[in-house]
């Protein structure tokens, strides 16, 4: 099995940790899956509740952590550190927007944009001298994916970092992400606990059980072809979600998935 | 228009100078508690002639800031290998550090008075494994407490753990160290001036003991002043790097 068709292949991923009196406890068993080599920007939600484990899974997949079983393929590129964005906004603070945007530039192998690029490109224009300190999680999330696309990755993950920010700021985050996706080909790996954020981003949607961590059901949304799926009051959002609530009720454990919009 | 506001505090440490030059000065007679400010102000001749004060205060000075920066410096260029806990060089110095927990500093400075009697470098020596073993501790400690979503982030894109101490984990510890420099700052100015005070040699605190010796209350009096305007200078100067070189620090 290899993954020269994939920009990333996960097969049988597993991970333990051990609790007191050396109990094995499972934070992930078998986890694989597929996302192939495409040449528009995809965007794959793991839509999971909270404590199933999707963080653990994003630094395996992100070279942070070590996994204990399975293997990983990510297409054809040697880099095997993948740009992580975590839950909190991880902008160096003692940096400002450009010179984080120059550091994540300065580790880049196969450079693609330049700083200008990366800023007017991430919507960050006139404040490349701004420092992320104290700012909005907009703005200290916006500087993390410039860095994050200075090293012109296969492809992104973001950990649940929309969940921090108002609703406005989230709005103007989806919509960033979906344009990176659509106009410059950036392929995302979204993990969230968020229904409505996942259907409404993602072109294909993992979800993932908890206790432990197993994706369960894939789904694709069409999104391409469906342009309504943005709008919650549509019908085929609508139908989109039942159909997901549904798998999700069928497996008990991860009834505690957030449906609110 | 923005109109800064000074603190009360200013307000009374003004009020107890005028207090003591009206009282000192017009209303109290000679005395050995509070000399007249006329009197400290005519010592400063006989310190910079008889003290010597030029050559002691800048020893002083010196020891502590020189030793400071590079306690700092040292600490830094080291911080991947200080951030072991396990490795041979932290042992040693934590093995260092249990004994100062149960021994007041300047205990360890009298038997290096004892040992080195008239060695110009050991009051620096001193200051320095003192500056040094402290801001190490600071750092070791405050490292474990690291934000993780930097190390995550700098993990991800590449950086290795030396990589990651130096350029991720030192600046977010370093407001924290900076902090502990503040502490730091003081508390070296109280051990150095006790050091050159039983050693006797150099520095503002072998003019104290001069001055004592002689039973000078202008002298003393005039020495305490130019201590607590200079560690007052010093503590401006250690605000200002921190404005200018630590601006990320969490409020």
């Amino acid at each position: 099995m290899n993954g020269n068709n994939s920009i990333l292949k996960l097969d049988s991923i597993g991970k333990y940790y051990l609790a007191e009196a050396g109990l094995k406890i499972n934070v992930l068993e078998d986890i694989s899956f597929e996302i192939p080599v495409s040449n528009e920007g995809t965007i794959t939600s793991i839509l999971a509740p909270f404590g199933s484990g999707k963080s653990t899974l994003l630094k395996i997949i992100s070279g942070v952590i070590e996994k204990d079983g399975g293997q990983i393929f990510y297409g054809d590129s040697q880099n095997k550190n993948v740009p992580l964005i975590p839950e909190k906004p991880s902008s160096f603070p003692w940096m400002s927007a450009k010179q984080n945007i120059e550091f994540g530039l300065s580790l880049s192998k196969k450079k693609k944009y330049s700083v200008d690029d990366l800023i007017s490109l991430t919507g960050l224009s006139g404040y490349s001298d701004h420092h992320p300190n104290n700012k909005s999680y907009g703005f200290r999330f916006r500087i993390s994916l410039a860095r994050a696309m200075a090293l012109n990755p296969s492809f992104i993950l973001i950990d649940d970092s929309f969940k921090q920010m108002n609703n406005e700021t989230k709005e103007e985050i989806h919509q960033l992400i979906s344009y990176l996706s659509f106009s410059e080909k950036i392929n995302f790996i979204i993990a969230t606990t968020n229904l409505v954020e996942a259907i409404q981003l993602s072109d294909v949607i993992f979800l993932m059980s908890a206790k432990p961590g197993k994706i369960v059901h894939r789904i694709e949304t069409g999104k391409k072809h469906s342009p309504e799926l943005k709008n919650i009051k549509s019908e085929k959002f609508a139908t989109l979600k039942s159909k997901i609530e549904e798998l999700f009720h069928s497996v008990y454990s991860i009834k505690t998935i957030n449906y609110s919009v | 228009m923005l109109i800064k506001k000074t603190k009360p505090v200013y307000y009374l440490v003004l009020t107890y100078f005028l207090l003591w030059i009206i009282f000192s000065e017009f209303i109290l007679p000679v005395n050995k508690i509070l000399p007249k400010p006329s009197i400290v102000l005519e010592s400063f001749p006989a310190l910079w002639n008889y003290y010597n004060l030029p050559s002691n205060f800048l020893a002083t000075i010196s020891t502590i800031y020189i030793s400071l920066f590079l306690a700092y410096l040292l600490v830094k260029v080291l911080s991947p290998h200080l951030k072991e806990k396990d490795n041979s060089i932290t042992v040693f110095i934590n093995s260092l550090e249990w004994f100062s927990q149960y021994l007041p500093g300047i205990i360890i400075g009298l038997l290096l008075i004892f040992w080195f009697p008239s060695s110009n470098y050991i009051e620096f020596v001193f200051a320095f494994a003192t500056a040094f073993i402290s801001i190490m501790i600071k750092f070791q400690n405050e490292s474990d407490s690291a934000d993780e979503e930097y190390i995550i982030s700098a993990k991800s894109l590449g950086l290795n753990e030396n990589e990651i101490t130096k350029k991720i984990i030192w600046k977010n510890v370093e407001p924290k160290l900076m902090e502990h420099i503040f502490n730091l700052h003081l508390y070296l100015w109280s051990l150095i001036l006790i050091f050159e005070f039983i050693k006797g040699s150099s520095g503002l605190g072998a003019i104290f003991r001069q001055a004592l010796e002689y039973q000078d209350l202008s002298a003393i009096f005039s020495v305490f002043l130019i201590t607590g305007i200079t560690v007052f200078l010093g503590t401006l100067l250690l605000k200002y790097f921190r404005k200018k070189f630590v601006f990320w620090r969490k409020i």
